[in-house]
């Protein structure tokens, strides 16, 4: 499975994106760079959801019109889309003109709200009454709960910590090796770390693409380049690094 | 002078305190970092400071008028609120329409000049005109701070601000805060401790309590205290910390450039 745009261009307001071409393959792709740059315009592209002024958008080498079929879509703070009178109806939503039993859209919706960890306790409250991180990860909940092939995240740990962000990233952890295309536009250095690959945007362009620990930076990434060790986002490596350079003075 | 004081309040939804018994007192151009993972307190707090809840158990006082009496918003003109998501904050399609938003609601005086002044500090006046959505991520986070400080407020609260930059604009935008408001109070809301590093005092949340109020130096230090709160400790700290595992000891430390030090100093 591949999710290819090829030479498409979109104007939106005093923006202008032209000419990209990008194919996201199997695995966890982390779109990065800086504020402005571009990143979510072009997840957006992905998506199917910004009709483009011309290229295409293909999905294993089919083109597509309109959304991408099978396609989970996380916006920027999916949290404020929550409506419904109690969690597990808003998580349930997508499916209730799906064609599915009754019974088999509520095993999907609990199945849902287990993987995102919410307490069955909260299930039949109202969404308002979750905490940030809790109503994050319920809205997340309502984008998988449809078993989407491809995910596709802006921004999905912004403003997280703790156990919500530790379930957030498991999710993506293992969503990444379940055969599905993963992306994410991210500032996450270690939600970038474990992505098999990151596309590094800079003015509605590719700047970069490769491993992260060769495009990355972030703090580690930083100090490592400033004490001349190469460049690193990984902690563990970094400290191997600093304990064989001191290891080296005694 | 600019002055908090929050005596002994709780505040609860409805199911168990969400804040319990919290009492801190801050005055002058300070700055502090109240520092707490999510679900923490920090949100509900700085709701309550600024009136958006009402407060029944205890009292906080703004430059000495009590939420509990008063006009609230007396209170309010005198803090600005920095949000994580600048998208959320603007009301009108025209740039300079959305930085009278303030001081008009608040009736103050001189509006177009305090506009001019705004975007002039945050480096938007040519942008004037502008639809504020169309702006770039950096823009928007300027356009918001000059939106709050058209109003002239002494206290700044930077809610999980900045966020949506990367870590140059973070720095930026941070150093911009620095100098338009030298002179008020800013407190950094935040569940980073990197965040908290290059504050004066940092209070550290853990389920609705202080459990810490110190320098960074001794709370980002407290790898006990930080655990419990659920945070995370500053880069640096946690790399001396793994060093000293392998049997290299560094001095205490708290940033990265004095980790460098530290190691370049090594022998």
């Amino acid at each position: 499975m591949e999710l290819s745009l090829v030479n498409a261009s979109i104007r939106r307001d005093d923006f202008l994106l032209s000419d990209l071409s990008l194919t996201l393959k199997e695995g966890l792709t982390a779109i990065t760079g800086k504020s402005g740059s571009g990143k979510t315009t072009i997840l957006t592209m992905l998506s199917g959801l910004l009709p483009l002024r011309s290229g295409s958008l293909l999905l294993s080498g089919k083109e597509v019109s309109g959304q991408v079929p099978g396609c989970g879509v996380i916006f920027q703070f999916p949290e404020r889309q929550l409506f419904s009178e109690n969690v597990f109806s808003d998580v349930a939503f997508s499916l209730r003109h799906s064609g599915l039993g009754k019974s088999d859209v509520k095993d999907k919706a609990a199945a849902a709200l287990s993987i995102m960890g919410i307490d069955e306790a909260k299930w039949y409250e109202s969404p308002f009454s979750l905490s940030g991180g809790e109503r994050r990860r319920a809205a997340i909940a309502g984008v998988i709960v449809s078993d989407p092939r491809i995910v596709l995240a802006d921004e999905p740990t912004v403003g997280l910590d703790g156990h919500s962000y530790d379930i957030v990233m498991r999710f993506f952890s293992e969503f990444r090796d379940s055969g599905r295309i993963v992306a994410a536009v991210t500032h996450d250095p270690d939600l970038t770390a474990m992505s098999d690959r990151v596309i590094l945007i800079d003015n509605g362009q590719i700047a970069g693409d490769g491993l992260p620990d060769d495009l990355v930076s972030s703090g580690i990434s930083e100090l490592s380049l400033s004490l001349g060790l190469g460049r690193t986002v990984s902690f563990d490596i970094l400290v191997d690094r600093i304990a064989s350079m001191l290891g080296g003075r005694r | 002078m600019p002055s908090i004081s929050v005596e002994n309040i709780s505040f609860s939804y409805g199911r168990g305190d969400v804040i319990s018994s919290v009492s801190f007192c801050a005055e002058g151009a300070a700055r502090i970092a109240l520092l707490g993972s999510n679900g923490s307190g920090k949100s509900t707090l700085i709701k309550l400071i600024d009136g958006l809840l009402p407060l029944k158990r205890g009292d906080i006082k703004v430059n000495g008028c009590s939420v509990k009496d008063g006009d609230i918003r007396r209170i309010r003109e005198k803090i600005g609120i920095v949000f994580q998501d600048p998208d959320s904050q603007f009301v009108s399609p025209v740039l300079e329409e959305d930085t009278a938003f303030g001081p008009e609601n608040y009736d103050l005086p001189d509006i177009a000049e305090r506009v001019r002044k705004s975007l002039e500090l945050t480096g938007l006046y040519e942008a004037r005109k502008r639809m504020p959505q169309t702006l770039s991520g950096g823009e928007k986070e300027r356009a918001q701070l000059a939106g709050i400080l058209a109003s002239e407020p002494e206290i700044i609260m930077l809610d999980e601000s900045f966020t949506m930059l990367d870590e140059e604009g973070r720095k930026e935008m941070r150093t911009l805060v620095d100098t338009i408001w030298k002179d008020s109070m800013v407190i950094t809301i935040t569940h980073s401790a990197d965040e908290a590093i290059s504050a004066d005092r940092v209070i550290l949340l853990s389920g609705g309590r202080i459990i810490a109020d110190g320098t960074p130096e001794t709370v980002l230090t407290d790898y006990k205290l930080l655990e419990e709160a659920g945070i995370k400790a500053p880069l640096a700290v946690r790399l001396r910390k793994a060093l000293e595992e392998r049997g290299f000891k560094l001095p205490p430390l708290l940033t990265a450039e004095e980790l460098k030090e530290a190691i370049w100093n090594y022998h």
